[in-house]
């Protein structure tokens, strides 16, 4: 059984799910059931965001702030 | 077209209406007459108010004949980009959703045009929600540009600046998020002020993103963009971002000379992937401005590469949060690639939301250490010329890209940092589209701006080239 259960057991630790599975799973955490047609579109312009944003995760802000025009009073 | 009242821009309309040389019923039936004709083949309307305007026109030439001039604006033919409410007449954002919304209010702007006395001529033709760069719009047609109809006006003001170039007005409202004023101000050949953040109160326009929102003139020359500036800036207590900074005599400062004022030439970013007749005509008017006494200096700015990157994140998450409500009630009205934004929207991260807004301030930062070496920055305002309706991929030099990433590229920076921005008309294409200059000035120097800009209109005047009727 051990062997088996191995075998055929689904390779989930070494495959990063595709965009569309992650958006699929994310029903709880945005309280919406993204299906078709609207998940396939979805998932590609957000991979093609995450890929134009990869220099941005990179830069190092030190201890600026964000731009906002919040006032207390 | 013949040379008609409704072709001349305001600062020639405004003393002949004041001297009741013309009429302001004559001025606003031209206007509709063009708008009938043209209608059918540019879509330049989503309403047009035909009724509102005549009463308003009738009044206005009551009240000049009494002597009560209200000023430049009083009897002008203008419209207003239909994300603008509107007291009693439908304002749709260009979309299904709001299709029969009739406000009960006025929005800041266009109260304001109001009380200068403005004749509303109607309600310009937009990208859905100002979400797009095309105006190729699901609900209402594709709106098309007067240079040549099978292209697009630019996005998402492409109503109004497809409007002032045909004199189916003489001015228009729009706002400006990723380029949307100066982006088809370009391509339709008339001129584009985006003003800093907070120099023109949102109050009343629809929001796209609240943090890059920004509202301004469309209009036939500079000096009618500084006319028009004078009446929309200043304060609002309806609008928490506006800025009580003072405001300039912007007519009377355009006017002044450019010699020894330093014109800022980026060396990264603004002159990459150009279009090879695009480039052509920005570096003759960074020549002719030159020659007038201005002096040329190189400017550094980097960071520019994060900008599509911080627009997207910033647009996506603000516009998703101001229509949650609707995409929970009538997600289906949505056309299908505002509807695919709108919904990418909840699955990206806030940390990136927030990084983009950091990005901001250095960005900010960065430009304001190059406006220490220069008064301006000068540089196209688009790298492609306008593609056919329906054709997303346009040719930027050497580049083969999305019209999106084409219009949004020069155009971001400025809206991410807030500082003034005009386009004017620099030249034409072989194929007889127009090409746009891009003049951008410190926070609230829309004054320098102005003049930099008007100093080339005076002495290049393509503004006064119009397109011939439209098949």
């Amino acid at each position: 059984m051990g062997l088996a259960a191995l075998l055929l057991a689904p390779p989930l630790l070494a495959e990063e799910q595709s965009l569309d599975a992650t958006i699929r799973s994310m029903t709880t955490v945005t309280g919406t059931n993204l299906g078709a047609p609207w998940l396939q579109p979805t998932a590609d312009l957000v991979g093609i965001i995450l890929s134009d944003s990869q220099s941005l995760r990179t830069l190092d802000l030190g201890s600026i702030e964000p731009a906002t025009y919040f006032q207390a009073d | 077209m013949p040379e008609v009242l409704i072709s001349r821009p305001i600062h020639e309309l405004a003393p002949l209406l004041q001297k009741k040389e013309i009429s302001p019923v004559e001025l606003f039936n031209e206007a509709i007459e063009r708008i009938h004709e043209l209608q059918p083949k540019l879509n330049s309307f989503i309403t047009i108010t035909e009724e509102e305007g005549r009463k308003a026109a009738v009044e206005a030439e009551s009240e000049i004949r009494k002597g009560q001039y209200r000023g430049p604006l009083h009897a002008i033919p203008i419209s207003v980009k239909d994300l603008f409410a509107t007291r009693g007449v439908r304002t749709t954002a260009g979309s299904k959703v709001l299709a029969h919304w009739i406000p009960d209010y006025d929005a800041t702007a266009v109260a304001r045009l109001h009380q200068a006395g403005m004749v509303l001529v109607g309600k310009t033709h937009m990208h859905e929600f100002a979400y797009g760069v095309t105006n190729d719009n699901p609900h209402y047609g594709p709106a098309r540009n007067p240079w040549d109809s099978t292209r697009v006006p630019g996005g998402s003001s492409g109503g109004s600046a497809a409007a002032v170039a045909s004199s189916q007005c003489t001015a228009s409202l729009g706002s400006d998020s990723g380029g949307s004023i100066r982006t088809p101000a370009a391509v339709c050949g008339v001129v584009g002020l985006k003003p800093t953040y907070g120099r023109v109160s949102r109050y009343g326009a629809i929001p796209l993103a609240w943090s890059l929102d920004h509202i301004g003139p469309l209009t036939k020359c500079v000096e009618d963009a500084a006319i028009m500036l004078a009446v929309i800036a200043g304060p609002d207590p309806k609008d928490p971002s506006s800025s009580s900074r003072p405001l300039a005599d912007y007519r009377q400062e355009m006017r002044g000379s450019i010699r020894g004022l330093r014109l800022g030439v980026p060396r990264q970013y603004f002159f990459d992937h150009v279009d090879t007749e695009i480039q052509k005509f920005v570096s003759a008017a960074i020549h002719q401005l030159e020659g007038m006494g201005a002096t040329r200096v190189e400017v550094d700015i980097p960071d520019l590469e994060n900008c599509s990157a911080m627009e997207a994140h910033i647009t996506l998450a603000e516009a998703t949060s101001y229509h949650e409500p609707y995409l929970k009630k009538q997600a289906d009205d949505y056309g299908p690639g505002v509807r695919t934004n709108l919904e990418a929207g909840r699955y990206l991260l806030a940390s990136d939301y927030v990084k983009s807004q950091r990005t901001r301030t250095l960005l900010q930062r960065n430009f304001n250490q190059a406006f220490e070496h220069a008064d301006v920055i000068v540089s196209p305002t688009l790298p492609a010329l306008p593609p056919p309706v329906g054709e997303v991929f346009v040719q930027s030099g050497d580049l083969r890209e999305h019209v999106i990433d084409a219009f949004l590229r020069f155009n971001i920076p400025y809206d991410l940092t807030g500082f003034p921005a005009i386009s004017l008309p620099c030249g034409f294409s072989s194929a007889g589209l127009p090409i746009g200059l891009h003049i951008a000035g410190k926070a609230f120097d829309e004054a320098t701006v102005l003049r930099v800009a008007y100093a080339y209109e005076q002495s290049m005047p393509w503004h006064v080239s119009r397109p011939t009727s439209p098949k």
